[in-house]
């Protein structure tokens, strides 16, 4: 039985269906915005903050990404690049040699073994190229501890990266891994653009802290190490050493730090306590404790007679952290091994000595390769050694070397369509030797 | 000057003598502790006075048992069959043939020796334990190929010097004035007068045994005297060597070293060295470390396996991590890294102990070494990394 349709139905059905095409374009629009945009800030959910899902941009896809653009970084991104694919290289800070000019750890020091260098390869690169400059570096002989200018460096670095033809991303601080199971697939950075991806087949992680492998669920030990904050002095040229009496024998006068290719200002090292370099907590309170104690160290300084002139000219704007993480690789660097003298058929570089007087150490390709994450390789301070290696690992050679042997093989890896762990250990060798590496 | 020929039991003493000294040439020069340790161990002197010294009877104080047991049934038979330096001494003697074999009388210097050594060894000095022949063969024999140096080369001298006696007196020093031969005819003189005793008894008689002759009694007394005075009064330098691992305590080592030089060839990064008279002639050419180029090892126990008569003492690995031979001290006023605040901690990096931490004082911004003194045995490894000069951590004993 059938019903007639009355008019006020009518007018109502209608009036709705208005109101819908009217009101269409605009709610598709609101659901654009959330997809895109990002708009999905943090809510406070049973007392909990939680940040709902969401979908991620991609800023860039590339062949290799390193993260950090520190000496290993920098050396990885060169390196990788003259192997022949796309490489992306993102760092937090505006430039990069991370501790090498943002710590201010100028000095090189363990290019050497028993009279012989040997660390070589894209960091002597670096320095050579520094020696072309005017109050580039200091020190470049052999046998002798170049120190740099940070400036200096961080022009010849930027040069050299943008020479080589490597994608760049500053002021991009890596928050997170991208997984697929087992196998990093790119990684997650936050800048001012907001959070995005950066994909990737084979990612080298030269962050130093170890960042992404710890995002990625790689294993790693957490270590408790000493670091301070380096400064530079200014007008040390100008110290009336009249003013001065003659030193007894033994004693010693005020810490002036260490020369720099700038006349007249040093570079003052700090020890400093021992922290946690992963915990905000502990990286704000050494920052604090520290600029004040430089400040009254110089201010004493500044009130000995014939030291008046003497100024602070800068303290590093990044806090000196030796150690944090070490990767638990495929295969573990042992001090015992290094003492011993012992060779590795897989070694893609080697470390000096510096003050330990130990001989030279090669560097096995099983320390770059986590033991369970793949398309991820270290490079850097962080790499796969027992806390006691730290002090050899943590200085700026092996970073280089590892650096560079991180980046060829992350190459050979994307060429060859293998995993870095499958990667061919004599030929990633051979082209390691031909781009002037020494490995032992 | 007629010769006569040489009887067959002559032949084949000479024979044993002569594969005796083979024996002890190989004995010296195998690469094996054990080995080097046998032959002075061999020697009853040897172990008698240094067992007496010691307080400790060990295995190595076993080996000179059968020398012990044989000399009382027959006297002097080592030294006719067996001992090398017998054989060396009578060729030496052999050599000048000039005129007839000059007769020196001279009193049993000997005897003399070993019951001065006797009676330290009762104090815990045993005073001329060096003079066993067999420890003068070892020290001499084992030079060859080890060093160059003329000053150690000198520790070796002993040998040459009894040839050359011998070259002048033939049998001077078996007959007169080796302190192992002296042993010899004491344990089989004790055992004749333990027999007359019995006899004695038995025949109810009172006439006993031979009278003990002063001069022993001299002797006996003097090694007390001397030794008790070594002990009381040692070297008054304030610094004191580092002994090897196990060593006995400072003012009884010199006494109980026989000078054989094996714990230093033992050493396989040669650490240990013979005392060139820094510290006193009581402890000349006895060993004492010197953290120059290389450290006590932590997995290393070879001098304690090589001492003949325990003035160092046998020890397991574990023992051996456990027996300081001495105590880093550090300098803050030298240490790079407590004056200076510059990079270094070679030190506690290097030490295969973990007895090294660096201590911050958040007063006066300043980072120092600190030594946990349980943990540390003084293996050395930080005075050789330390790369300061003069060393900001020294080992002190």
């Amino acid at each position: 039985m059938t019903r007639e349709i009355s008019r006020r139905d009518l007018f109502g059905v209608l009036g709705a269906s208005g109101l819908a095409a009217a009101m269409g374009p605009f709610a598709s629009a609101c659901r654009a915005g959330v997809d895109e945009t990002q708009k999905t800030s943090a809510t406070i959910v049973d007392g909990k903050v939680v940040q709902p899902q969401r979908q991620l941009p991609v800023l860039h896809k590339t062949d290799v990404l390193g993260g950090g653009g520190g000496p290993a970084g920098v050396a990885a991104a060169i390196a990788a690049r003259r192997t022949g694919v796309r490489v992306t290289l993102v760092e937090r800070y505006g430039c990069f040699g991370g501790q090498w000019t943002g710590g201010l750890v100028l000095i090189v020091v363990g290019l050497y073994a028993g009279g012989k260098q040997v660390t070589r390869g894209i960091g002597e690169e670096i320095m050579c190229r520094l020696d072309k400059l005017d109050r580039g570096i200091v020190n470049h002989r052999p046998g002798g501890k170049p120190t740099v200018d940070a400036e200096a460096l961080k022009y010849v670095m930027l040069e050299m990266i943008r020479e080589a033809g490597v994608d760049v991303f500053l002021h991009c601080w890596g928050v997170d891994a991208i997984m697929s199971g087992n196998s990093v697939q790119g990684a997650v950075f936050e800048s001012k653009s907001g959070r995005q991806a950066i994909l990737a087949n084979v990612v080298v992680d030269a962050t130093g802290d170890g960042d992404v492998y710890a995002a990625a669920g790689a294993r790693y030990e957490h270590l408790k190490y000493h670091f301070g904050l380096v400064s530079r002095l200014g007008n040390l040229d100008k110290i009336d050493r009249s003013k001065i009496g003659p030193r007894k024998k033994g004693q010693k006068g005020p810490n002036l730090g260490s020369i720099t290719p700038i006349k007249g200002v040093n570079w003052v090292n700090m020890h400093g306590p021992n922290a946690d370099a992963l915990d905000v907590a502990d990286l704000t309170r050494m920052e604090m404790n520290h600029r004040r104690q430089i400040w009254k160290s110089v201010e004493k300084l500044r009130n000995t007679p014939g030291y008046e002139k003497v100024y602070l000219v800068e303290t590093a704007p990044q806090l000196g952290v030796r150690i944090s993480r070490l990767l638990a690789g495929t295969h573990t660097l042992r001090f015992k091994d290094v003492m011993e003298k012992r060779k590795f058929a897989d070694s893609v570089g080697v470390g000096g000595d510096w003050n330990i007087k130990n001989p030279e150490w090669q560097i096995p390709y099983g320390t770059l390769i986590p033991k369970t994450v793949d398309n991820l390789l270290a490079a850097g301070r962080c790499i796969s050694g027992e806390a006691k290696m730290a002090e050899l690992l943590r200085v700026i050679p092996p970073c280089f070397v590892t650096g560079h042997a991180a980046g060829v093989a992350a190459a050979l890896a994307v060429k060859d369509s293998c995993l870095p762990r499958e990667v061919d250990v004599p030929k990633l060798q051979k082209i390691l030797k031909q781009q002037d590496a020494y490995l032992g | 000057m007629n010769r006569t020929p040489p009887t067959p039991a002559r032949r084949l003493q000479l024979i044993s003598r002569c594969c005796a000294l083979v024996a002890a040439v190989v004995l010296v020069i195998l690469p094996w502790p054990w080995c080097r340790v046998l032959l002075p161990a061999l020697s009853p002197y040897v172990a008698i006075c240094s067992a007496i010294a010691s307080r400790s009877v060990g295995i190595v104080t076993l080996a000179g048992l059968p020398v012990l047991l044989l000399a009382l049934t027959r006297r002097r038979w080592f030294c006719r069959h067996a001992c090398p330096m017998g054989l060396l001494t009578e060729q030496a003697g052999r050599l000048r043939r000039l005129g007839p074999p000059r007769v020196v009388r001279l009193p049993p210097f000997g005897q003399w020796i070993a019951l001065t050594t006797l009676a330290g060894a009762c104090l815990g000095y045993p005073l001329l334990l060096w003079l066993d022949p067999l420890a003068l063969f070892s020290a001499c024999v084992g030079l060859f190929g080890q060093t160059t140096e003329i000053a150690r080369l000198a520790g070796g001298i002993g040998l040459p010097v009894v040839l050359l006696v011998s070259l002048f007196w033939p049998n001077v020093w078996c007959r007169r004035i080796c302190p192992l031969g002296a042993t010899q005819d004491l344990l089989a003189l004790s055992k004749q007068i333990a027999r007359r005793r019995q006899s004695a008894r038995a025949r109810f008689s009172s006439v006993g045994s031979r009278p003990l002759a002063r001069r022993s009694v001299l002797a006996l007394g003097l090694g007390a005297v001397w030794s008790a005075a070594t002990l009381q009064w040692p070297a008054r330098k304030k610094c004191l060597p580092i002994r090897p691992p196990g060593s006995v305590d400072e003012p009884r080592f010199a006494g109980l070293c026989v000078r054989c030089g094996n714990c230093i060839r033992a050493c396989p990064t040669g650490i240990i060295r013979p005392d060139l008279g820094n510290y006193g002639i009581a402890g000349l050419y006895a060993p004492l470390i010197r953290f120059e180029e290389g450290y006590c090892l932590e997995d290393c126990r070879l001098c304690t396996q090589a001492c003949p008569s325990g003035a160092i003492g046998r020890l397991s690995l574990e023992q051996k991590r456990h027996t300081p031979i001495g105590l880093a001290r550090l300098d803050p006023a030298v240490c790079i890294l407590a004056a200076e605040d510059r990079e270094c901690s070679a030190c506690v990096t290097i030490c295969p102990y973990q007895a090294i931490e660096i201590v911050f004082n958040e007063e006066d911004y300043t980072s120092t070494p600190c030594i946990d003194p349980n943990k540390c045995p003084g293996c050395g490894a930080c005075q050789v990394a330390c790369p300061t000069e003069p060393k900001a951590i020294v080992i002190e004993p």
